[in-house]
């Protein structure tokens, strides 16, 4: 059985699973639409009393903002990083590594078999009722396109930084609440909350620095046209430069931390 | 035992459990604390940037922010973890023993799940309230001190409404999905103030789903800007508090009677 046979596999096994949790899912079409609502207004109220334009967006470029920052956060969503830390914590790692793939290709099975499901689920739906309510309008072909890459990039790239996150679980036992810490530290940093415009320029300038950047704001970025062509290239490039990054360190601990679990009898 | 002894025993409890793991602790309440402080951050950096909210200027929307948090610490250390535990507990069968100790369920289940990593949010809430009242030099009478207390305890008695209707649906259904979230996002509601919203939304969080008591209402005192029509919202709230009991008095008694 080929590696992406075995692949397909586990993730039609977890696909089926998420058909288990369907209305849980569903249940977004309801509570994403009503979130949005609460932005809508204050934003609505913001530019009446502001003008046509805040920091180069019109009232319409802010409810589409919000509106694909919850579809990107319902794509790219995962907890690997906590469900790594259970399976060290109570020993059912073991059974992973006895299985015939190695645990990193079971994780992302895993949660691309989940994102999968949830896009049909969660996704589509949330951005079909947001398409009538709030209006949402493609800008262009190419600037769709560039979006929908990205949003597969961003896809790998976060599920690499929680996953990183979850291997120190290897090292500090109770590490919970700080992944908690970090996950809030990475909506907020990638621009789930606000604009990461709205932190001025040097904390904007440290944003691009940082991989949580090209996980949900910069995508936006892609999906409203406000790259061009070359810039929307090079955006790419960094998010395949982070995701390559991230996975050559997470090979490099997840080897140690395999080998310390293992040498402990884990 | 009497209500109040089991809460001061309950609280002991889950201090000392908290405290085996103090770093983790210290950790949570700092994570806890930066989650609820997003939105206030986010209204600050609105205002940094434009105009703001019509009819409100930094400070007033600095202390509707506090008002916000103060209340929203208590009912998040009080009455908004017990869904976290709640729905395994009745899916194994832990619930039933619940019904069995000699103390009133609904107090055992809310105050065994008291949220001390909320603590802070609280202190935060006053400070940032004590601190836009000194910016905005406004003069607070012991009158309106006084008011202000009482429509937060009657917010709290809506929040604690919503908990108690919440728990009840969990128990009827057991598997309950995301019903808690539900009513969090419902919540975020109240976190702005009201004339932001169309009237149709506006009069709901005024008088049928008076979200306007977990921030609007308690700031507008504070700010001498008190209204007879704030009385509606309390008074909605009794209403909703008399069917939250016979709602969870009806849910027991069909979980009993079912051989719960």
């Amino acid at each position: 059985m080929s590696y992406i046979n075995k692949f397909l596999a586990y993730a039609k096994m977890e696909f089926k699973t998420g058909i288990a949790y369907r209305f849980e899912f569903l249940a977004s079409i309801v509570i994403s639409p009503l979130m949005l609502l609460a932005s809508y207004f204050v934003w609505q109220a913001v530019f009446l009393n502001s003008g046509t334009s805040i920091l180069g967006y019109t009232f319409q470029d802010m409810i589409i903002y919000y509106v694909l920052a919850m579809i990107i956060g319902h794509f790219v969503f995962n907890m690997v990083g906590n469900e790594l830390q259970e399976k060290i914590l109570y020993g059912d790692l073991t059974q992973d590594m006895l299985k015939p793939m190695s645990v990193f290709s079971q994780f992302l099975a895993k949660t691309a078999a989940d994102r999968l499901f949830a896009l049909f689920a969660e996704v589509i739906p949330v951005f079909i009722i947001s398409f009538f309510i709030f209006k949402i309008s493609f800008i262009s072909v190419p600037a769709t396109l560039f979006f929908i890459v990205g949003l597969m990039l961003a896809f790998l790239l976060n599920f690499l930084v929680n996953f990183l996150m979850g291997i120190f679980a290897f090292w500090i036992s109770k590490i919970e609440s700080l992944q908690w810490l970090l996950f809030i530290f990475i909506r907020f940093a990638s621009g789930e909350f606000i604009p990461l415009d709205f932190l001025g320029p040097l904390f904007f300038s440290i944003s691009k620095l940082l991989p949580f950047y090209y996980i949900r704001y910069g995508v936006i970025q892609l999906f409203l046209g406000k790259m061009g062509f070359i810039d929307s290239m090079i955006f790419l490039a960094i998010q395949l430069f982070w995701i390559l990054s991230l996975y050559l360190i997470v090979r490099v601990l997840l080897g140690a931390a395999l080998k310390k679990y293992g040498a402990q009898g884990g | 035992m009497k209500i109040l002894d089991f809460f001061v025993e309950s609280i002991k409890l889950r201090i000392q459990e908290q405290m085996m793991y103090k770093l983790n602790f210290i950790i949570m309440m700092i994570t806890l604390l930066s989650f609820n402080l997003i939105l206030p951050f986010v209204t600050i950096l609105i205002y940094m940037k434009s105009n703001g909210f019509p009819g409100w200027d930094f400070n007033q929307i600095l202390l509707f922010q506090g008002v916000f948090i103060l209340i929203n610490s208590i009912d998040l250390m009080f009455f908004q973890r017990v869904d976290w535990s709640l729905s395994h507990d009745v899916r194994s069968g832990a619930f039933d023993r619940y019904l069995l100790y000699p103390v009133n369920t609904l107090a055992y289940i809310t105050f065994t799940n008291f949220g001390l990593e909320h603590i802070a949010d609280l202190f935060l809430g006053i400070g940032i309230i004590i601190y836009s009242l000194i910016k905005m030099q406004v003069t607070v009478t012991l009158a309106n001190v006084m008011l202000f207390l009482g429509f937060i305890v009657i917010a709290l008695f809506f929040s604690l409404s919503l908990a108690v209707i919440k728990n009840s649906i969990i128990i009827r259904v057991v598997r309950i999905g995301r019903l808690g979230e539900f009513v969090r996002t419902l919540k975020n509601f109240g976190e702005y103030p009201v004339n932001i919203y169309n009237s149709f939304l506006s009069s709901i969080f005024r008088y049928i789903i008076p979200l306007t008591l977990l921030a609007y209402i308690p700031s507008m005192i504070l700010l001498n800007n008190m209204s007879e029509k704030f009385y509606i919202a309390a008074l909605v709230v009794f209403i909703i508090s008399i069917f939250a009991i016979f709602f969870w008095k009806n849910t027991l008694k069909r979980y009993n009677s079912a051989g719960g």
